[in-house]
């Protein structure tokens, strides 16, 4: 990488990941001085590099330097990542590129990259704290109920299990870690395999899952269990909406610690998405009081609950669109606005119940409302 | 006189008279137009532009001749509105009379005015029941508008025969050097019923064979201006709250993506790909170059059975692009159908 700017930013995120690996304290090392003085910092870069969102800024008025903390930054909607290129690096310098999963309709949104070190730092920095921090010495068996990487390169949660099978788990090695294939179908027998042999080794698994991956895979056991071994614990991330039958989160939760046979609060909840680099967990394994439902973000990542209509934020304690600062994104977008509605809880340091998308009114008229085009055209 | 040929004159004469109906709804539009804009949430300008421009009014006796010869007869039709614009009502209730001398219609919960205008402008020839119960119907059919979820829970707790017609959206194709005329029509067909009509543009392309995107930034500009001086005689209605929401992403993702005109009534962008999401409602439109009418084609596959219309400046693109059995019209007719058209017959 030869752009020193980045590489500079780059560096001062590395550095808050650093000091959280070292402290495990979620509130960045400087306060939440040093968390806006690098959003500042990334908002100016990304506006000078990214015409794109040096127009978002203008149509609220702003030049970079009005940028003082992170609320004053202007957030890239989600749905620019399918319409546009949004980074700060010509196309050729990216070494990764992670694709939305495709409908029918509409374009794949893009998250490129051409740093990657700093992502993984980051996921594996806050996987580990808040999946098997509580192990102590014990590492566990990393294992994946979804589609490898060779399956599913530019899937950026097949990057981010790849990343934990190889470093949060033992024997290190990507390869017989994954158990569904090209075809969407599940390797029950490898699965089955692996888990026994964890069990044998007296290891603990940590099962990665989307939650439709989750949903089909109880569907296929019927009321049989699938034990896993003493101490393991399931990350589901992801809803169901459209993929499979709908489960709510609790029932989900709850089945899966009936079928795996672990403690419900060993299942824990990751919130991520492609266009971001930071992912937020329950933090129900390793703090006896923290609720289920209730997501903590990293010390490099934010979120406010911002008025739909306005895109302004809000006081915490209120619903609104999630809106995300998310620090790791050096050379795309350090502020995303989602579509997820979300409640910061207040007095909490930024943690949040996920509510789902925003629901739709019965439209006026006979337009198609965009939803009902993409379920049906996916359906 | 066969039998069949005076059961259709018949039928001709219900639609006759519901046209007839529909005649003079128009013409006191100043006395509905308060009620029918609080009701719609258009503004009352946007009420008589519905009117004056939407509503069929003048059908011809061809147009006529058709609609009744394309229905099969029915014992009785109940035509459920869920959720259409306004003046849709003319359309279903033409339909359904065409069909059969018994018809009863369910309004909309949301906007029941018009069609009880409808009901009463023609003097009990159809029955009004907001009541209805698909469940409870033995015999005849039913034609039911709205979603397409609504429209499965209908089908699915009938006994009776359920013809539905669904949502859709209208798709524009302009030529490379569309006249101000057809940019102005482009902009009355987005404004009517601010864009919430099964066949309101949500999707503007402009052909752009040169790539230097010229054509569509072109296209964007005038489109802007005439969206502009349209909004000064005909204000846009208001937007709910999902609607509102919509837009702030939408406004926010286009100046990411390119440029954006925005008017107090409208906004108009261009940059970034084609592709096949739609605008929001209320006035909102993205204009972007396909090379070609095949690349149009091609991208529009994916949502083909949506797409109720296709307009273009020139009728040869919208043959071209228009999927079985979207309408094909020229830009500023594109919410004008005939009677007979493919909009009323279409079923899932």
């Amino acid at each position: 990488m030869q752009d020193a700017e980045s590489h500079a930013l780059h560096a001062r995120t590395r550095a808050l990941v650093a000091a959280f690996a070292e402290t495990g304290a979620l509130v960045p090392d400087g306060g939440a001085a040093a968390f806006d003085a690098l959003a500042r910092d990334l908002a100016r870069f990304q506006a000078r590099r990214n015409p794109g969102y040096a127009r978002l800024l203008a149509a609220r008025g702003l030049t970079p330097d009005d940028v003082r903390v992170a609320a004053d930054a202007p957030a890239v909607p989600t749905d620019a990542f399918k319409a546009t290129r949004v980074a700060t690096f010509p196309a050729e310098q990216a070494t990764h590129v992670f694709r939305t999963s495709g409908t029918t309709v509409g374009r794949r949104g893009e998250h490129a990259l051409r740093d990657v070190a700093t992502y993984d730092a980051a996921a594996l920095a806050f996987g580990r704290a808040c999946l098997v921090a509580d192990l102590g010495a014990r590492t566990p068996r990393v294992l994946v109920l979804g589609p490898s990487l060779a399956v599913a390169p530019d899937s950026s949660l097949g990057h981010m299990c790849a990343a934990f099978v190889e470093r949060l788990g033992s024997p290190a090695g990507a390869e017989g870690s994954f158990f569904l294939d090209a075809d969407g179908v599940f390797d029950v027998a490898g699965l089955d395999e692996a888990v026994a042999r964890a069990t044998v080794e007296e290891r603990p698994v940590l099962l990665l899952a989307t939650s439709f991956a989750l949903v089909h895979f109880f569907d296929l056991l019927g009321e049989d269990p699938f034990p896993l071994p003493e101490g393991s614990r399931v990350m589901q991330t992801g809803g169901t909406k459209g993929k499979s039958r709908e489960v709510s989160a609790d029932e989900l939760r709850r089945r899966a610690a009936e079928v795996f046979r672990v403690r419900e609060r060993a299942v824990v909840s990751e919130y991520g998405m492609t266009e971001l680099g930071s992912q937020f967990y329950e933090r129900t394994l390793v703090e006896p009081d923290a609720k289920p439902g209730v997501l903590a973000p990293p010390p490099w990542a934010r979120v406010t609950a911002v008025d739909p209509e306005t895109l302004a934020p809000l006081p915490e304690g209120e619903v609104g669109l999630a809106r995300v600062v998310d620090l790791v994104n050096v050379d795309g977008a350090a502020f995303v606005q989602t579509q997820d509605r979300v409640r910061v809880l207040p007095g909490s340091g930024g943690r949040f119940e996920l509510l789902g998308r925003l629901p739709g009114a019965p439209p006026r008229g006979c337009s198609i409302a965009v939803d009902e085009l993409v379920g049906g055209a996916s359906a | 006189m066969s039998g069949d040929a005076t059961s259709r004159r018949a039928a001709r004469l219900r639609v006759e008279r519901l046209v007839a109906g529909a005649r003079a709804i128009a013409a006191a539009a100043d006395r509905h137009a308060p009620a029918l804009a609080e009701a719609t949430g258009l503004s009352r300008e946007g009420v008589h532009l519905a009117l004056a421009h939407a509503l069929e009014t003048t059908p011809t006796d061809g147009e006529l001749d058709a609609l009744v010869a394309g229905v099969t007869p029915e014992a009785s039709v109940a035509v459920v509105l869920s959720a259409n614009v306004f003046v849709a009502a003319h359309r279903a209730l033409a339909l359904a009379l065409a069909a059969s001398p018994t018809v009863v219609v369910r309004p909309s919960r949301r906007e029941p005015l018009f069609a009880r205008l409808l009901v009463e402008a023609t003097g009990g020839l159809v029955r009004l029941d907001p009541t209805l119960d698909v469940a409870e119907l033995r015999e005849g059919t039913v034609h039911v508008y709205g979603r397409d979820a609504t429209i499965a829970a209908l089908r699915a707790r009938a006994t009776v025969p359920v013809l539905g017609k669904g949502h859709g959206l209208g798709v524009v194709l302009l030529g490379p050097s569309p006249s101000d005329e057809a940019i102005a029509g482009l902009a009355r067909d987005v404004a009517l019923f601010d864009q919430r009509g099964c066949a309101s543009p949500r999707i503007v392309w402009a052909v752009d064979a040169a790539g230097d995107g010229a054509a569509p930034r072109d296209v964007a500009a005038r489109l802007h201006e005439a969206l502009g001086a349209l909004g000064e005689s005909v204000p846009r209605g208001l937007l709910d709250a999902e609607e509102r929401a919509a837009v702030a992403t939408w406004r926010a993702t286009r100046h990411v993506v390119g440029e954006i005109h925005e008017g107090p009534h409208h906004a108009v962008a261009v940059g970034g790909a084609p592709d096949v999401s739609p605008s929001p409602v209320g006035r909102h439109v993205a204009v972007a170059g396909v090379a070609s009418v095949a690349e149009a084609r091609a991208l529009l596959a994916p949502v083909a059975r949506w797409v109720v219309a296709v307009g273009s400046d020139e009728l040869a693109f919208a043959d071209a692009l228009a999927p079985e059995p979207a309408r094909r019209a020229l830009v500023g007719q594109v919410q004008r159908p005939p009677l007979d058209g493919p909009m009323d017959r279409r079923a899932g």
